[in-house]
């Protein structure tokens, strides 16, 4: 079930009565509801990958509690690893074992042998990178002590399960979602209609931005061919707007509707295109992959401390495990290793948390020179790596650079869709006079302070939704 | 609580009357599908030759040009699941039936609508003939199967300007009413055909070949004979088709042919009595080919 479809639209409602009106005086029960909800949500795409999610749960319930029960470190690095096997082994099975079948023949085929082995028809399960991830995270932090495990397994379950974020995260930490299923919600009046507003955003990110964007990055990516180089130029930057409205767009409406529940999401996306390097750009973009990345891998490898040489190995670990965790395609590895690659500078010169603290023209209306002049660098460092992440292959990826790196970058682009550019101009005003915030109109209320000022603006959004609305488009995380 | 569930409803009140009431008037306006869906209720009973298919039988196939009651039921980019559909949702109607007449394409073997570029028109199969939906619920509804300019044209045009849209005939078939290609233009349409029909799956091959034999069966079951029709097609177009999906298709349709004495094979892929002033494009026939297939037709089904 989309969040950008019909059916959501009928299950969202349904799903909030019975959960505020029918099952709200017992916690246990509001628990299994979110249970029965998010498993009917996930079925709607595959009944059969619900028992990967169902067994992944009894692990890691099992696991955590056995974590607390033996205080014999041996015994517990043991239930750790039958944890990091089973979840990364569904993962691997899943999502990677093709890859590697296909590369080791691939290897062999250089020395002129092919090795006789059979790739799988294997369906990828939604969400499987987001909710193993999260499960995962539950594990290590009981493992190191840093969490009591739940005896509550309904509350365990509604904790892996939680439809908003099930297929697509933010992917959360257990030290802050767990606790919320553990503990009776009240409805507040101010955090629903914010919820709605984010959700409202994310829909328009989504169904406006995206979907307009997939439309002409389709037709270029698929034909590059036939472009000159201004056009693959004008896609990647395309697709670049695409991949952030269409992922932050689902995170809105996730954390929107987890605030509809009673539930704090953490935020995945701060304007990360308003970035002034490549360092505040990663801790802007798909945040909770981010940090998770730096908590249970980055950190443990020894993060930024140590000699040269351990902090470039453990950059180009991250972001290469990162890019891996994207696909099974040697095209979201480079992309990650283009990324280390770019990171790498600030790192050696110390300059990698310059821009922490603040956003951009943080007290002004306008970027300084600088800054600006830092943002669109930033954007076009991105933007040319994201051509890895969109292309079919290296080969792919590697002619579209090569097209854009030559003469012809100076022609006039041979696609140039008015409409979406000017949907794209409009999307980033709107997001920069709103980069304070967690989601561009969050502070609506202090802008439009009449209600009827307000109505009239959803309307408005709502009005965009239904009429500028591309061709509906799968969430492209959905794949990962 | 109560405060928030009164300004929800209050909020999308308006909301929901606006959609359902353009629903409605879009709905409302005169489309081929409902009168298609129309003619095959309330004349059902008379029709002795269906025809069912593509834009290649939708186009080619004229029932005016023949001596039996014959209704044109195909339509663009009707593939062969929605064919079966639509046959077996008015099998009781057709009482009178004597004749089907499925046109074989290159594609029906391996397509159905649901995947393709024109997935959008799933539907107006959904909405106008009640076929069960196959796949998301926006295509359930007029106004978020289109984009809003297209249903705003079609408001505008049907509504104000008082515009009856351009239907087909009564019939159920409709000519080109555009002008010839140059050679450019043609080869270029042959090129654009041909990478939309040559199939990029074989996960349908299956299905179709079932709809096909489930048609087959019902013909056998009450003697109703079956003519597979290959239409005419331009070499231009038909050069560019994979070969084993050519192979593929004549071998499967050769073979129920074979083992059916109610079926019956027209091949004209490339007959050399269409040439290419019976094309509108590479793989559409004009007026006057659509004359000359049907008066062929109607030699070989109505007279003999």
């Amino acid at each position: 079930m989309l969040f950008n479809s019909i059916e959501y639209a009928f299950f969202l409602p349904i799903v909030f009565c019975l959960y505020w009106f029918v099952t709200n005086k017992n916690l246990s029960l509001q628990n299994a509801f979110i249970v029965g909800a998010s498993y009917f949500f996930y079925g709607m795409w595959d009944w059969r990958f619900l028992s990967l999610i169902v067994f992944s749960t009894m692990v890691d319930y099992t696991i955590g509690n056995l974590l607390h029960h033996y205080k014999n470190n041996n015994i517990r690095k043991a239930l750790l690893w039958v944890s990091i096997l089973v979840n990364l082994g569904f993962l691997g099975v899943f999502k990677y074992y093709n890859f590697f079948v296909d590369s080791f023949v691939d290897a062999f085929s250089l020395f002129g042998t092919k090795p006789n082995v059979s790739t799988l028809k294997i369906l990828l399960p939604v969400g499987i990178s987001f909710y193993t991830f999260q499960t995962l995270s539950y594990t290590i932090d009981v493992y190191r002590n840093k969490l009591t495990p739940t005896k509550n397994f309904i509350a365990f379950a509604a904790f892996v399960s939680f439809f908003p974020q099930l297929v697509a995260g933010p992917i959360e930490r257990a030290t802050n979602l767990l606790p919320q299923f553990l503990k009776s919600r009240k409805f507040e009046h101010a955090q629903a209609v914010d919820g709605l507003r984010q959700i409202l955003w994310g829909l328009v990110k989504k169904v406006v931005v995206a979907d307009n964007c997939a439309h002409y990055v389709n037709i270029i990516f698929n034909n590059s061919a036939d472009y000159n180089g201004s056009t693959l130029l004008l896609g990647a930057i395309l697709f670049g707007f695409q991949i952030y409205c269409d992922f932050s767009g689902y995170s809105d409406i996730a954390i929107g509707t987890a605030r509809l529940f009673g539930f704090k999401l953490m935020q995945n996306f701060a304007f990360p295109y308003f970035s002034r390097d490549i360092a505040e750009f990663w801790r802007r973009w798909h945040i909770s992959l981010s940090t998770w990345f730096r908590d249970y891998l980055y950190i443990p490898l020894g993060g930024s401390r140590g000699s040269n040489f351990l902090k470039v190995r453990n950059v180009f670990i991250i972001f290469l495990v990162s890019g891996f965790w994207h696909g099974a395609n040697w095209t979201f590895i480079v992309w990650g290793f283009l990324n280390a690659l770019y990171f790498l500078p600030l790192l050696l010169l110390q300059k990698n948390r310059t821009n922490v603290s603040t956003v951009v023209a943080q007290n002004n209306w306008l970027p300084t020179g600088k800054e600006a002049i830092q943002m669109i660098i930033t954007f076009s460092l991105v933007s040319l790596a994201w051509v890895y992440f969109r292309a079919e292959n290296l080969l792919h990826a590697n002619d579209i650079l090569a097209e854009i790196g030559s003469a012809s970058l100076f022609s006039i682009p041979q696609v140039l869709p008015r409409l979406v550019l000017v949907i794209v101009i409009v999307f980033v005003l709107i997001e920069w006079f709103g980069r304070r915030n967690q989601y561009a109109i969050e502070s609506i209320e202090q802008v439009l302070k009449a209600r009827p000022l307000r109505w009239a603006f959803y309307f408005l959004l709502i009005f965009f939704i239904q009429s500028l609305a591309g061709n509906q488009q799968e969430f492209i995380y959905f794949q990962f | 609580m109560k405060e928030f569930l009164k300004k929800i409803v209050l909020f999308f009140f308006p909301i929901i009357f606006i959609f359902c009431g353009a629903e409605y008037i879009l709905r409302h306006i005169p489309n081929d599908y409902s009168s298609k869906n129309n003619y095959l209720k309330q004349n059902g009973n008379e029709i002795e030759i269906l025809i069912l298919g593509s834009s290649h039988a939708y186009r080619g196939i004229n029932p005016s040009y023949f001596d039996c009651t014959t209704f044109n039921a195909a339509y663009v980019s009707q593939t062969i699941d929605y064919d079966y559909f639509i046959f077996k949702k008015f099998e009781k109607e057709l009482t009178s039936l004597e004749t089907i007449v499925l046109t074989i394409s290159p594609f029906t073997l391996y397509n159905q609508l649901q995947d393709g570029t024109e997935s959008w028109r799933v539907k107006n199969y959904s909405i106008y003939y009640q076929v069960p939906k196959k796949i998301e619920s926006h295509l359930d509804f007029e106004l978020t199967s289109m984009r809003s300019k297209v249903n705003f044209k079609r408001f505008y045009s049907y509504y104000l300007l008082k515009r009856t849209p351009n239907l087909s005939q009564e019939n159920g078939f409709k000519t080109f009413s555009l002008p010839q290609l140059s050679q450019n233009e043609f080869v270029k349409s042959a090129r654009e055909a041909s990478e939309r029909h040559n199939y990029k799956t074989l996960k349908r091959k299956k299905q179709n070949q079932n709809y096909i034999n489930n048609i087959v069966q019902y013909g056998k079951k009450n003697g109703i004979d079956i003519v597979f029709v290959f239409p005419p097609v331009s070499e231009d177009y038909y050069s560019l088709i994979q070969e084993n999906q050519k192979t593929e298709t004549r071998s499967f349709i050769g073979g129920l042919v074979k083992s059916n004495d109610h079926l019956y094979s027209v091949d004209l892929t490339t007959n050399e009595m269409f040439q290419r002033d019976h094309f509108q494009n590479a793989d559409h026939l004009n007026k006057k080919g659509a004359e000359k297939l049907s008066s062929y037709l109607n030699e070989k089904i109505c007279v003999n």
